[in-house]
């Protein structure tokens, strides 16, 4: 059964036309990697997957819910339960510790509970940090407490928009290597990166193109080898 | 986790939140002071005004006809029945009797001076220590009820100066004598001449001009020798005309029980003179009116203008935490959006924010409280020199007060709230 089935979406922001007639399905399990120029309206797409907007046509089905027409507080209910959030920019709240951080978002899903979110911070090797203010905190280390927070609720599905666009190699292995932790759990991710080598982590790999998906101008879903050896001459393939 | 929240906010934040809390704090010192003021201001007036004399006038039920404000009577023919001097302790004795300031026995006769004019002489009492039951601290006398007369000289004392005199100004200025002098007077029927010590030298611009304020015991030497008094200047801190009083006024026996009851027991100068009338057989007390009644007024005017006063602070305040709660969202778009995409819904996150502002609005009230308590002590002291009551029941009001006002300066930015996306606000660096 599929987690997400995006059908005929269209995205508008007044005449520019962000996403054009996607159509995408995502496995229970799979992590899909979004790639494509700027602009190409990879964010738009993750957005609409992570429920943080509703498309301007088509429709988006979580959970055999088409929340294409969901108000503000249904779409925020939809997010609170099934859905973790890791930023390019980290978004942590400045005045609140690493571990209060994490503890914001169980108060927003149902109640903090200093354990878990401890816990939560251990388990990324945070522990020694949870009460680092954001601005005492490294980016790496920030990136790390927002994939904390973003587990904390242990959600259906991780978005991650560009999670190592501001990190050095490092700490790019870092992040990459909890990602790869959680999809051997069996989580779902959906991550935007412009760098082939993070895309090469995941099952399937989408290109986006002034809205639509690139592959071989058809409509659909492209889908990779499941292996990362099979994975990357096929992406190489979709890169020219 | 709320209450952290909202603490790790306000203190992140200080420097606005200490100026919404300073806007509202404004605002409610303000309030603070004219409220508890204006709840002060009768009994303030009304202790103010009985430096202005007495409100009250015991005299014999066979005296009546028209009374002049602090006069005294000067027909000649009129019956010499009086009030007994033991009677005077009782009016220290009614249920109001903490609300007597003072009272002071009037007694007249008539002297001729050496030059063969003749003067009205007045005995009474100046300042004496008056034990009663109720006040062993009691003080009695003339001095007491007009504590205000322009007095050039002084106030005899009652104990170390039995000639002591006080002049009206009129006669001082016909006899050309002045504080320190000795004027001497000769009974009417002819007795011996009494020396008086002149002390001090009154100007009312009344009757009281044109009479010789004597100890009263130097009064019955040059009259009457019996211990009845012709009337008793009665001062007694009274509340304000209300309904309730001016309906007992006009026909008491029309009250239900329970409005009597109420009447007599509440500080009306109809409900003291009633019952002194009930502790002094023979007696009539009648009100001298003007003054309670204009005080009645005015005091109604300054309540009104210091709670339109108070309106217009509240609603500076109010438009001070609008405008700060305006710039507070705007500049907390990220954060509100994050919340917004952790799963909080429209609700919750308003309702942090008015928590937030509300909190703030609280310490703000406090602060207000506290520093509308000390203006409300210094405007008492500097326009009436005593200290304000402070009337408890206004604390939760002004924190009431407070409270509103913070939420109804935050109630309309609180709508953007509502507008901020989070896919926008979470975007873009
Ligand atoms: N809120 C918005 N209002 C108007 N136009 C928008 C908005 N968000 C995105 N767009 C437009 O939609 C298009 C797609 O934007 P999107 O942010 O999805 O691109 P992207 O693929 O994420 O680019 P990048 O790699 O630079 O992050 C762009 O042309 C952008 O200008
Ligand atoms: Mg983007």
């Amino acid at each position: 059964m599929s987690m997400v089935k995006v059908t005929n979406v269209v995205k508008k922001y007044g005449a520019v036309k962000a996403l054009d007639g996607i159509d995408l399905e995502i496995e229970q399990g799979e992590w899909v990697a979004i790639m494509g120029p700027s602009g190409s309206g990879k964010t738009t797409l993750l957005n609409l997957l992570g429920c943080l907007d509703v498309p301007t046509s088509g429709s988006i089905v979580v959970d055999g819910q088409d929340v294409a027409r969901f108000s503000a507080n249904e779409l925020a209910a939809i997010r609170r339960e099934r859905i973790g959030f890791i930023f390019q920019q980290f978004h942590l709240v400045p005045y609140l510790s690493a571990l209060e951080n994490v503890m914001l978002a169980q108060h927003f899903h149902s109640m903090a509970n200093i354990r878990e979110a401890r816990g939560a911070l251990d388990a990324i090797g945070m522990g020694d940090r949870a009460r680092h203010k954001p601005s005492q905190l490294s980016g790496g280390e920030q990136q790390r407490v927002c994939i904390a927070r973003a587990l904390i609720n242990d959600p259906a599905i991780l978005l991650a928009d560009e999670p190592t666009g501001n990190l050095d190699r490092k700490n790019e292995e870092v992040v990459l290597d909890l990602l790869r932790e959680c999809h051997a759990q069996g989580r779902t991710i959906v991550l935007v990166t412009h760098n082939p080598e993070i895309a090469r982590h995941a099952d399937t790999v989408v290109v986006l193109s002034h809205g639509r998906l690139a592959s071989g101008g058809t409509r659909g879903t492209r889908r990779c080898a499941a292996s990362p050896m099979v994975a990357e001459p096929s992406l190489t393939a979709v890169g020219t | 986790m709320i209450a952290r929240l909202l603490w790790a906010s306000l203190w992140h934040d200080r420097r606005r939140k200490s100026y919404a809390v300073l806007n509202v704090a404004l605002g409610t010192t303000l309030a603070t002071a004219l409220l508890n003021l204006s709840l002060d201001i009768g009994d303030k007036m009304n202790q103010e005004l009985r430096g202005f004399g007495a409100n009250l006038v015991v005299v014999p039920r066979s005296t009546d006809g028209p009374l002049r404000l602090g006069g005294l009577d000067d027909d000649p023919l009129r019956k010499r029945d009086g009030i007994p001097l033991a009677s005077l302790p009782r009016i220290k004795e009614i249920f109001w009797q903490h609300n007597i300031v003072s009272f002071a026995p009037l007694l007249e006769s008539r002297a001729k001076t050496k030059g063969g004019d003749v003067v009205t002489i007045v005995g009474t009492w100046f300042d004496r220590a008056y034990p009663v039951a109720a006040d062993d601290e009691f003080r009695a006398g003339i001095a007491r009820v007009y504590p205000l007369w322009p007095m050039s000289g002084r106030w005899p004392d009652d104990a170390a100066d039995p000639r002591g005199t006080v002049l009206g100004a009129e006669v001082a200025r016909k006899l050309s004598v002045g504080p320190g002098d000795v004027l001497p007077v000769i009974p009417l029927d002819g007795g011996e001449t009494v020396n008086l010590a002149v002390c001090g030298v009154v100007r009312t611009g009344a009757d009281e001009d044109e009479r010789v304020f004597v100890p009263l015991e130097v009064a019955s030497l040059l009259g009457r020798h019996d211990d009845l008094v012709d009337r008793v200047l009665v001062s007694a801190l009274t509340m304000p005309d209300n309904d309730l009083a001016r309906r007992a006024r006009h026909a008491r026996e029309t009250l239900a029980t329970r409005e009597y009851d109420v009447w007599y027991c509440s500080p009306f100068v109809d409900a003291v003179a009633y019952q002194i009338e009930e502790v002094i057989p023979g007696a009539r007390v009648k009100p001298i009116r003007q003054i309670t009644e204009s005080e009645g007024v005015v005091i109604r005017k300054i309540q009104f203008l210091m709670a339109v006063v108070t309106v217009v602070a509240l609603s500076c305040s109010a438009l001070g935490v609008f405008s700060l709660a305006g710039t507070m969202i705007a500049d907390r778009k990220k954060e509100i959006g994050l919340c917004k995409a952790l799963g909080a819904g429209n609700g919750q996150v308003m309702l942090m924010f008015l928590a937030e502002i509300a909190l703030a609005g609280l310490v703000g009230g406090v602060l207000g409280m506290c520093l509308g308590i000390g203006v409300c002590e210094g405007i008492s002291q500097k326009l009436f020199g005593a200290w304000a009551s402070v009337k408890l029941g206004t604390v939760p009001v002004v924190g009431l007060l407070s409270i509103v006002v913070s939420l109804t300066g935050s109630l309309i930015p609180a709508r953007l709230i509502l507008r901020v996306e989070p896919s926008v606000t979470l975007s873009g660096e």
